[in-house]
């Protein structure tokens, strides 16, 4: 029994270590062959883990084998586009200037019914709404709905906007961030002076502040328990 | 920069990778020919019926099996380690009984189950396919 738990935490932490190597693509699977090298190193991990009789080595080797297959592909497909249009495949139109493509449809295998269900899902119930549909190369479908029918922006009603950058955490959980306080501009003294002033007298009592990019400080105290 | 560091890791890790299959192979034939050739010399003491140089010629192979057997684990299916440690068991028996039939039959049992080994893991068109 400790034997195949040790096993378990040895193979557990390799195919850890693989898929933070591969990347946040492989974690996505965002293409066919990196959903392939998933499925494979999880079953190749599974069986050395059950089985105490196979050597730790025959799960590895492989593990890291698809692992310098995939990052080599990944590459290949990085510098060359015939070549990730043959890996990766090319994005398909399916409806194109508000008309069924029923070609491309066919090729997909792609019924009617999955392409209004894909619609639906992605909050188009009506087909006359879509100017283009694509089906990607990971299998999902980008709608790009017709000029009249997509959400009104500022810049269509003529509406100036002020600049939004993201909001810099700078404490999470007691913790202050320095590299967003250095980020920013800004020092711990500047930090105890707004926490002092919400009633924090100390940066540890403080569960999240956040600053964003109008100078608003948001913060919250920790609960006492 | 970044794209040179991850193609050197790999060749790196391939490298790495093949250097050990190399490296376990080798050793895998290595070691098997050290225990055939103990094996043998216990076969001609048996043939002989000299059973007290056959005895002798036992205890060197069950050493030399216990060194090897450690790494064999590491590298083979423990199946076959547990062939060999029975095969060793039943000749030990056999040879303490003076049984030249028995104990000849078994030798060539165990001569297969441990030759067998390096040409299972060996690089070749059949191993492959």
């Amino acid at each position: 029994m400790l034997v195949v738990f040790i096993r378990t935490l040895i193979l557990f932490l390799i195919v850890v270590i693989v898929m933070r190597a591969m990347g946040k693509r492989q974690i996505g699977q965002l293409q066919p062959f990196e959903l392939a090298v998933a499925i494979m190193i999880s079953e190749l991990a599974a069986v050395p883990m059950q089985n105490t009789g196979i050597p730790l080595v025959n799960g590895i080797i492989p593990i890291i084998t698809l692992l310098v297959a995939q990052i080599t592909l990944s590459l290949i497909s990085l510098k060359s586009i015939k070549a990730r249009s043959i890996i990766c495949g090319r994005p398909n139109i399916l409806i194109e200037n508000g008309k069924i493509n029923e070609v491309n449809l066919r090729k997909e295998l792609y019924t009617m019914n999955d392409l209004l269900e894909q619609l639906r899902i992605k909050g188009t119930s009506n087909i006359s709404d879509v100017e283009y549909a694509i089906l990607e190369t990971n299998g999902q479908l980008s709608i790009i709905p017709k000029s009249q029918k997509r959400p009104l922006t500022p810049e269509d009603i003529k509406i100036e906007t002020n600049y939004e950058g993201i909001p810099l955490d700078l404490v999470i959980d007691g913790d202050v961030n320095y590299n967003n306080l250095k980020k920013a501009k800004l020092d711990e003294k500047w930090l105890m002076n707004e926490l002092n002033n919400c009633g924090i007298n100390n940066t540890k009592d403080a569960l999240f502040v956040s600053l964003d990019s109008s100078g608003k400080v948001y913060f919250q105290k920790k609960a006492q328990n | 920069m970044h794209y040179t560091k991850v193609i050197v890791g790999t060749i790196l890790l391939v490298s790495a990778m093949l250097a050990f299959s190399i490296a376990s192979s080798y050793y895998l034939s290595h070691s098997a020919s050290k225990i055939d050739t103990h094996i043998r010399n216990v076969e001609a003491n048996s043939r002989a019926d000299n059973w007290t140089n056959a005895n002798n010629e036992l205890t060197n192979l069950e050493k030399e099996w216990e060194k090897s057997s450690r790494t064999w684990a590491l590298l083979i299916d423990h199946v076959e380690i547990d062939n060999i440690d029975n095969s060793l068991t039943r000749m030990k028996e056999y040879i303490k009984a003076k049984n030249s039939v028995l104990s000849l039959g078994e030798l060539a049992n165990l001569k297969q189950y441990v030759n067998h080994i390096p040409q299972k893991e060996s690089f070749n068109f059949n191993n492959i396919f």
